[in-house]
């Protein structure tokens, strides 16, 4: 038998639904499980398949190891054997740990031996005994038991086909026998059919219509959508989310073109295209003048009825919008602040009041706050008002993601100026979303998160581990986010919290100043730019940003040379207290030049593009300073002086960056 | 010749009876007390408790006070039919014999769009939570598919599945109707003795009570007397445990249940009370629970002689 040469492992589970969001995540711990199990039997990449009904990998591995015999070595011959010429208790005991007895020592260069067979391990051994702990060991976020079985998995688990060399490996899985043959559509082609090998298998399935492969699947249903809009003379609105999740939910994948009740369309679009997303899976479509009343949805039927199911996804969507038309209806009966009234008899956190001084309390926040924002005082106060109004309408009540859009809907609808800002007291609700457009939103979207940082950093509720149920790392991203954007040149936390009368904890500083850091990295700047600048302190959020933008904009050659020349400066110069130097002592040009150039630096307070230049003006006088001066000569007076001169750079630097953290490349 | 599921509700109910009826389910009838939801029912929510065997299929009127709609929504009830399936332990071929009872009530399956697609359930009043699916039908939900895990707080050693349908949705669909109060009932015809049978709808049966009901729960319904009938039904339902009553008890559980909430739909409890009085059914129910485990591992002899009665 040829051992060496590898053979396919093949594998499928075939279960009830698996949740789309599971997949992922789940064939990623197959294959590192096989991976695990195999060891160095596997040969190369483990393949992975899946369908809401099947999880497969296929792999190649070596028969068995081959086997390795080796001779072990134990003690001289010396103490392994007596006078006597027999084996000493010693020898003996060196066999028996090795699993052999008298018989299997022998002589050996001088030493007791005993021969040994490593590896020769078979694939199907190892696969058979592990196979049951391999795919109940598969990761979920969640696994639930069926039946009177112990086991447990995402859902059920029916089948599990286990070959290797096209031949049935033996073994049970939660109590079912592993067999050699799949399945296909449980409706269109259930009867099972014999598998050989992993490209077989995939083949037959494609002949059944079944894409097991999920890239491939993916692909195929992103083409029919586009083919199917453009049929149609729309358009689809790119959604990776919303499509990834789609081809986690059907097997054989077919779209289809549905249309809802034209007179729906008066419903705001956007509970129409979150609904149909959300709640439905459907990809909206849309036209010139923006959303139509036609949708796609990617059934699991190709050999369906398309008019049949066009009709019944329709009424499903005419019936959720009809409620919707109920409700949006029975809202704007009674104005805005009719609906805030309630707000004073919900709880907004538990021991932190009630929705309705939540709402004052931001818009005082706001008021104070339009100096920065720019925000009228008065619109503030009107909209202030009915702030929070529509989480008391019906239509949040049913649609909760509409929170802020509903409310601007209906206060444009009663002539509020700038209602828009309602909704925009949200934004931005994702990093990297838009940020608020009106001055107003702007105000609130940040006296929003101020205040509720405060508040619950004041009632010692910050995030503890991953529990953050308030969503304040996510309030303090955005938070940082909107400083950024504020006009003129306000950016210091203290300032803000100070302008907004709104208390600022210590530890919620830090908070907001460790998510800055975040932030800027997200930005893909350089980690040791960004360690630099906010060592000096980063509670000025504008000015760490533009520090540490402006240095990470520089063109690649002089940001190296930066680098270089002031890790040097701070290198030599860090531990030299006095930054005091004697102008008589400054021996020859290039310490004289320094010397003017580092008196004509801009005061430490100056603004960062200001600092930036200078930094960069001054970087030349430096290097050749470095060029023609020795700092660390014998001299020792000499050296004080000329370490004074480059401790007076850091100092006028000292709120730039700390130079010492500066990398290489 | 007698109508067709898609011809009438009333039929759609009969066969989806006969359906389960010949997988060996019991069928039982609706549980007379007001209740949010089929599970709700003992038949359910006590058997699942239990390690023993159980089949049992039975139609429930669910109140949902906080979905009336006055009559004036074509989709909404505040009162509506479910069909609830509970088979435990769960057998290997139950969404084939589910897809089944779909091929009974017919659904040409090959036509259309069936789905399963991800649908976590969890009752905190019940102490219960099951993994599963809602099942689309050209994308609407048309049963709730539910695997029990746990129940009154309890992990449970033999996984009971549930099986939910609802009835108007299904209705609708297979009698292409937009308003429910349109669904036929009966449908005219012949009667036995050869008079002329008259239509009955859906609208004649229950449009007059969605209106009343809900002026009742979102009007009228009396919030202090509610309150004190919610502490009333959760001591009683307490001092029945004590007394080693888990059935009764259970009645008062589902009384706790109902007035909460008809308490919500009056807008009588705030987000932060809500929880609260959550809690306090659920607390129950666990009570309750406890004390049902115990006696169902008693003999009905035992149980006659703890309740100080004779044994034959």
């Amino acid at each position: 038998m040829n051992t060496v040469h590898p053979v396919e492992l093949f594998i499928e589970v075939r279960c009830e639904e698996i949740p789309a969001r599971f997949v992922a995540p789940a064939m990623e711990g197959f294959a590192a499980g096989l991976g695990k199990l195999l060891g160095n039997l596997l040969v190369g990449e483990v393949r992975v398949f899946s369908t809401p009904r099947r999880l497969a990998v296929a792999a190649m591995v070596i028969r068995a190891r081959p086997a390795v015999q080796k001779v072990i070595t134990g003690m001289p011959l010396a103490q392994a054997k007596g006078a006597d010429g027999e084996w000493t208790p010693a020898a003996l005991g060196f066999a028996r740990k090795r699993g052999g007895d008298a018989s299997a020592l022998f002589e050996h260069n001088g030493f007791a031996a005993i021969r040994s067979v490593e590896g020769g391990e078979s694939a199907d051994r190892v696969i058979a005994a592990g196979l049951e702990a391999l795919i109940l060991g598969i990761p979920f976020k969640k696994t639930m038991h069926w039946g009177t079985s112990p086991a447990r998995f995402a859902r059920p688990i029916h089948d599990v086909a286990c070959l290797l060399d096209g031949s049935l490996v033996v073994a049970q899985v939660a109590g079912i026998g592993t067999c050699a043959h799949s399945v296909g559509h449980w409706l269109l082609s259930p009867e099972s059919f014999p598998v050989s090998s992993a490209d077989a298998w995939l083949g037959h399935l494609r002949d059944l219509g079944i894409y097991a492969d999920r890239a491939e699947r993916h692909q195929r249903v992103g083409a029919q959508l586009t083919a199917a809009a453009e049929a149609a003379g729309l358009r689809i609105e790119a959604d990776a989310d919303l499509l990834d999740e789609v081809v986690n939910l059907v097997e054989s994948p077919r779209v289809v073109l549905g249309h809802f009740p034209m007179e729906l369309l008066k419903l705001p679009p956007r509970l129409l295209i979150e609904s149909m997303k959300v709640n439905q899976r459907y990809f909206p479509l849309f036209g010139a003048d923006g959303l139509t009343n036609a949708f796609l949805v990617v059934t699991n039927n190709p050999q369906g009825n398309p008019e049949l199911i066009a009709e019944g996804n329709g009424r499903v969507l005419a019936a959720r919008f009809h409620d919707a038309k109920f409700f949006y209806a029975e809202d704007r009966k009674r104005p805005l602040a009719r609906h805030a009234e309630k707000l004073g008899g919900t709880v907004w956190i538990r021991g932190l009041g009630t929705v309705a001084e939540r709402q004052a309390e931001i818009t005082t926040a706001a008021i104070r706050l339009s100096g920065t924002t720019g925000a009228d005082p008065g619109n503030l106060r009107a909209l202030g008002g009915v702030l929070k109004a529509d989480l008391a309408t019906l239509m949040v009540g049913e649609f909760p993601e509409l929170q802020g859009h509903v409310g601007h809907l209906l206060a444009t609808a009663e002539g509020y100026a700038n209602a828009i800002a309602i909704e925009e007291a949200w934004l931005p609700r994702h990093s990297g979303d838009k940020l608020p457009s009106t001055p107003e939103g702007l105000g609130f979207a940040l006296a929003e998160r101020m205040t509720l940082l405060s508040r619950c950093f004041t009632a010692e509720m910050e995030p503890k581990g991953s529990a953050d149920p308030q969503g304040l790392r996510r309030a303090a991203v955005g938070l940082v986010a909107l400083v950024l954007a504020l006009p003129g040149e306000a950016g210091s936390l203290g300032e803000l919290y100070a302008e907004a009368g709104v208390p600022l904890p210590a530890t919620l500083a830090e908070f907001v100043v460790a998510r800055l850091r975040a932030v800027l990295l997200a930005e893909g700047h350089p980690t040791d730019l960004v360690e630099a600048v906010m060592a000096v302190g980063g509670s000025d959020i504008r000015a760490t940003a533009a520090r540490v933008r402006g240095l990470a904009a520089l063109p690649k050659d002089e940001l190296s040379a930066v680098r270089t020349t002031f890790r040097r400066v701070a290198g030599l110069a860090r531990e030299h207290r006095s930054a005091a130097y004697a102008l008589d002592l400054l021996q020859g040009h290039a310490e004289y030049h320094l010397h003017v150039a580092v008196k004509a630096l801009p005061s430490a307070d100056r603004p960062a593009t200001e600092m930036l230049d200078a930094l960069r003006r001054l970087r030349p006088v430096v290097d050749h300073f470095f060029d023609e001066v020795l700092v660390m000569c014998d001299d020792l007076p000499l050296r004080a002086n000329r370490l004074g001169l480059l401790r007076s750079i850091l100092d006028r630097f000292a709120g730039f960056a700390d130079f010492t953290r500066l990398g290489g490349e | 010749m007698e109508a067709t599921p898609r011809e009438s509700f009333q039929s759609l109910i009969l066969t989806l009876q006969r359906y389960w009826a010949d997988q060996g389910c019991a069928i039982l009838q609706p549980y007379d007390m007001p209740m949010g939801a089929g599970t709700f029912h003992p038949a359910t929510f006590l058997r699942a408790l239990s390690p023993k065997p159980w089949r049992a299929a039975y139609v429930q009127p669910s109140r949902r006070p906080t979905d009336g709609r006055y009559g004036e929504n074509p989709n909404r009830l505040g009162h509506y039919y479910q069909f609830q399936m509970i088979w435990k332990p769960s057998p290997p071929n139950i969404q084939e014999l589910y897809l089944g009872s779909l091929a009974a009530i017919g659904l040409d399956l090959k036509e259309h769009d069936v789905r399963f697609v991800e649908d976590d359930w969890e009752s905190p009043t019940l102490g219960a939570a099951g993994l599963g699916w809602e099942v689309w039908l050209d994308g609407m939900e048309v049963s709730q598919f539910t695997y029990f895990q746990q129940c009154g707080g309890m992990e449970l050693v033999s996984t009971p599945v549930e099986l939910t349908y609802g009835l108007e949705r299904l209705a609708m669909y297979l009698q292409k109707v937009d308003r429910v109060y349109d669904l036929v009932w009966v449908p005219p015809g012949v009667n036995a003795d050869g008079s002329v049978r008259e239509l009955v709808t859906y609208g004649d049966v229950f449009e007059w009570n969605e209106l009343e009901q809900a002026q009742d729960n979102f009007e009228n319904a009396d919030v202090p007397e509610m309150l004190r009938g919610f502490d009333i039904w959760e001591a009683q339902g307490k001092d029945l445990v004590a007394r080693r009553l888990p059935l009764p008890a259970y009645d008062c559980v589902m009384m706790c249940s109902h007035t909460f909430n008809m308490l919500q739909a009056r807008g009588a409890i705030s987000v932060a009370e809500r929880a609260q009085y959550m809690k306090r059914v659920r607390d129950l129910a666990i009570l309750v629970g406890r004390e049902y485990v115990r006696k169902d591992a008693m003999t009905l002899d035992e149980r006659r002689i703890e309740a100080g009665r004779s044994v034959a």
